[in-house]
């Protein structure tokens, strides 16, 4: 699971949840990859992206560091080598063990061999 | 006798829809990859017709398709389903969701030719292939944040699913205001116009629906004869579900493909916009 996938998951279709977002994130395993870095495809990219939730992400592969706590105020404005660091989170990092949280209900859903399962456990809705 | 004949082809079409949803995809799952089995859908042949001419001229652009080449009619149906997008063939910078994407090389022909898209997520419910962001997921129950994606895909697998009506509030849920829903399936007739409301009352508005269940019919003589083939060269145990796999697929000489023939089922492409 590509990193950049965590900012699109939820688990609001749980039981008593109501957001469900962002996931918690636990990674036991991953390898980092290198796909080549598009500007364009970037900014495009962290223009629609919860910037909240991907501090998560970088967080659980301890790659907080590259990135700013708070959201920049223009992508556009940033240079290739910043933006590099946030396609490196996006894009490179493949989880291939962890887990997936629901922030609400704290069921957890795994991640294994890359492929997280999101299928609802016995006894939800 | 009538009586007899209406009571075996009954049992013969609960079988059907039996075997389709609890036993083919957990034996597809285990033999596809083993077989070279890239795709599970009837297949399409573009016709001489109006709306397939963006298709066409799409599909002559590439030319030989290469590795994909024995899986032409596949691709063809996942063309003709994305050719109703209004920015077709060109999903550069898209977020693309496919549900029930299958072993995901959907997602993996996308990438190649309608990018550059990056954001390519797949859901299925049956995972065979770690690839291109696949996740173990329900259609009706979509993992996935509200408004996250720009166009979600669906082709020949809703018909399979519990709940139709439900499935369709999740493609709404997750897509963004002005967000494309492109739909592909196999289906009685009676049921196109409940779909079409029922994606209205979901939040969609209907930009294109069209049946195109001769160009399938055409499609489905190539897969057939494929499939045949493999099937022939499959394991014992893969060959003892031999007619009902020939029905699934459509084969010639099936009930199946003589009710697409008559058009008793038929194949529906239909397009909607979130407002």
């Amino acid at each position: 699971m590509k990193l950049f996938v965590h900012n699109f998951m939820s688990s609001r279709f749980l039981k008593n949840v109501t957001v469900g977002y962002p996931l918690e994130l636990v990674v036991k395993q991953f390898v980092e990859k290198d796909i080549e870095f598009d500007r364009e495809n970037t900014i495009v990219m962290l223009n629609k992206i919860q910037y909240e939730a991907l501090v998560v992400a970088a967080a659980a592969v301890n790659q907080a560091d590259r990135i700013p706590a708070e959201q920049p105020g223009k992508w556009e404005d940033l240079s290739d080598d910043q933006l590099k660091q946030f396609h490196h989170i996006l894009m490179n990092i493949d989880v291939v063990d962890g887990e997936l949280i629901c922030p609400e209900t704290k069921t957890v859903f795994p991640i294994r061999d890359g492929i997280p399962n999101m299928l609802k456990v016995d006894g939800e809705k | 006798m009538n009586l007899l004949l209406n009571i075996t082809s009954l049992i013969g079409r609960l079988w059907l829809w039996f075997f389709d949803r609890f036993i083919m995809y957990p034996l597809m799952k285990i033999v596809a990859p083993k077989l070279g089995v890239r795709f599970m859908n009837l297949g399409y042949w573009p016709s001489s017709k109006p709306e397939d001419a963006k298709l066409r001229e799409f599909m002559n652009d590439i030319g030989d398709l290469q590795e994909y080449e024995p899986h032409r009619a596949h691709i063809y149906l996942y063309e003709k389903a994305m050719s109703m997008h209004p920015k077709y063939p060109d999903f550069k910078n898209q977020e693309i969701l496919e549900v029930s994407c299958g072993q995901g090389y959907s997602l993996e022909w996308i990438e190649r030719w309608h990018g550059p898209a990056k954001c390519l997520i797949g859901c299925d419910k049956v995972v065979t292939r770690n690839v291109n962001n696949i996740v173990y997921g329900d259609a009706t129950n979509l993992p996935f944040a509200d408004e996250s994606f720009d166009f979600v895909l669906n082709v020949e697998a809703a018909h399979l699913y519990s709940d139709y009506r439900k499935f369709l509030e999740e493609c709404a849920r997750v897509l963004r205001l002005g967000g494309v829903f492109c739909y592909a399936d196999v289906r009685y007739p009676r049921d196109v116009s409940l779909i079409n409301e029922a994606a209205n009352a979901a939040g969609f508005e209907t930009r294109h629906i069209e049946y195109c269940t001769e160009e399938v019919v055409v499609g489905l003589n190539h897969v057939a004869r494929k499939y045949d083939d493999l099937l022939e060269k499959a394991p014992l145990f893969v060959k003892l579900f031999k007619k009902s796999l020939r029905a699934t697929y459509c084969a010639p000489g099936t009930e199946a493909n003589e009710r697409l023939r008559s058009q008793q089922k038929i194949y529906v492409a239909a397009m909607w916009v979130k407002l």
